[in-house]
């Protein structure tokens, strides 16, 4: 699960997904930071989107959730308040993966850490579906200053053994691990751009 | 038409003329700043623009004006200032040696919220005999600016600070699209006579 450090990384994620493709995210996301990034999202993802989109909520279960999105003539969802599904709800959705295939632009789901947990335990064909789009945003993280950036990228270099250079190679060779850590990594480094070549 | 006094008259209307034509209204500053946001991960997931995705969230900023300290006033920066065309301060770079900056002030209190004021600066590549940078730059200075009174509040400088010329009615979006796409610069040879 990749670090995101604001939301303008989210929506340039949104940007420059394939235009051809049905692209689903999840967005993980603190509980204090929950209203105020879905009240973001919803004056800002349509232009990144390119389309009209939908704001659904998760409350009344995942059969009515999916319903929903089935009857919407909008095309892109973003779906949110899911928070109350228990591990059934989870499955049930999971059964209604294929139907998520069916619109053209994609959807956007927003997720507490605990509902994370209960989707990667239950929703196993949806989970492998979104596999490298599913992100955690720590909007605090971003907020750095030079003598904290260095001190943070000794901390990693102590963590793993690994240097800067070896850090950037590995992603430079697609062969760097899916710890968050190595996101944070490429991040302090100024090298955000190889995260999109890790997928 | 023959004298200063005629030539202030036309001054003024082609300033109205050009303000009135020029789309300032938005819906608010923090869209505003999203959609330039959008228009520059384009630019650079296309090469146009080198500054990375990252680079480009560390660079627009939208916070209260520094101009207008009031409620409700925002501006939006695209780079930080710089009066002395410094490379070494933060800035957009293009794929043709061009950089730029930008700075939009924004009013929230009017309905709908309006852009007030705006700088774009664009720096082209300095050649070996030019002793300046050369650059372009788009000012609409904010209300009550001295340049409103000579009907100049809206205005271009060609490379030269001093001079100013009537701007064409272009948006932020619109001028910011023009740096990116309609600013190409060719070898100086094929325009120089033989």
């Amino acid at each position: 699960m990749y670090k995101l450090f604001s939301i303008d990384e989210l929506l340039q994620k949104i940007e420059l997904r394939p235009s051809d493709s049905n692209s689903w995210m999840v967005l993980v996301v603190k509980p204090d930071d929950m209203q105020s990034t879905i009240e973001d999202l919803q004056d800002t993802v349509d232009i990144f989107s390119e389309c009209e989109t939908i704001t659904i909520s998760g409350r009344s279960g995942a059969r009515n959730l999916v319903k929903q999105i089935n009857d919407a003539s909008q095309e892109y969802f973003l779906l949110h308040q899911l928070e109350d599904w228990n591990n059934n709800e989870w499955k049930v959705f999971d059964g209604f993966r294929s139907q998520l295939d069916k619109n053209t632009k994609g959807g956007l789901i927003l997720l507490s850490e605990q509902s994370t947990s209960l989707m990667l335990q239950n929703s196993s064909n949806f989970v492998s579906w979104v596999s490298s789009r599913i992100y955690y945003l720590d909007k605090d993280a971003e907020i750095l200053t030079a003598e904290e950036c260095d001190q943070r990228l000794i901390a990693l270099q102590e963590w793993s053994g690994k240097t800067n250079d070896d850090v950037i190679v590995l992603a430079e060779n697609r062969q760097l691990p899916t710890d968050p850590e190595y996101g944070e990594w490429l991040i302090l480094l100024n090298r955000g751009d190889l995260l999109e070549r890790q997928k | 038409m023959s004298d200063k006094n005629s030539w202030n008259e036309i001054c003024a209307e082609i300033q109205s003329r050009s303000l009135n034509s020029t789309p300032l209204q938005v819906k608010n500053a923090k869209i505003l700043r999203i959609e330039i946001l959008k228009c520059l991960t384009f630019a650079s997931s296309e090469k146009v623009l080198l500054n990375k995705l990252d680079e480009i969230h560390k660079l627009l900023k939208l916070r209260p004006s520094s101009e207008i300290d009031k409620q409700g006033y925002s501006e939006i920066m695209g780079g930080d200032k710089n009066f002395k065309r410094s490379p070494d301060i933060p800035h957009f770079k293009l794929h043709n040696g061009c950089w730029f900056d930008f700075a939009i002030t924004i009013n929230e209190t009017s309905k709908p919220p309006q852009i007030i004021g705006f700088d774009f600066e664009i720096r082209f590549p300095k050649g070996e005999k030019d002793v300046a940078v050369p650059f372009l730059r788009i000012d609409l200075n904010l209300p009550k600016h001295k340049n409103e009174l000579e009907n100049m509040r809206f205005h271009l400088h060609p490379s030269n600070d001093d001079i100013m010329i009537h701007s064409p009615p272009m948006s932020p979006l619109e001028i910011l699209h023009m740096f990116l796409y309609g600013m190409e610069i060719r070898d100086k040879s094929r325009s120089m006579p033989s």
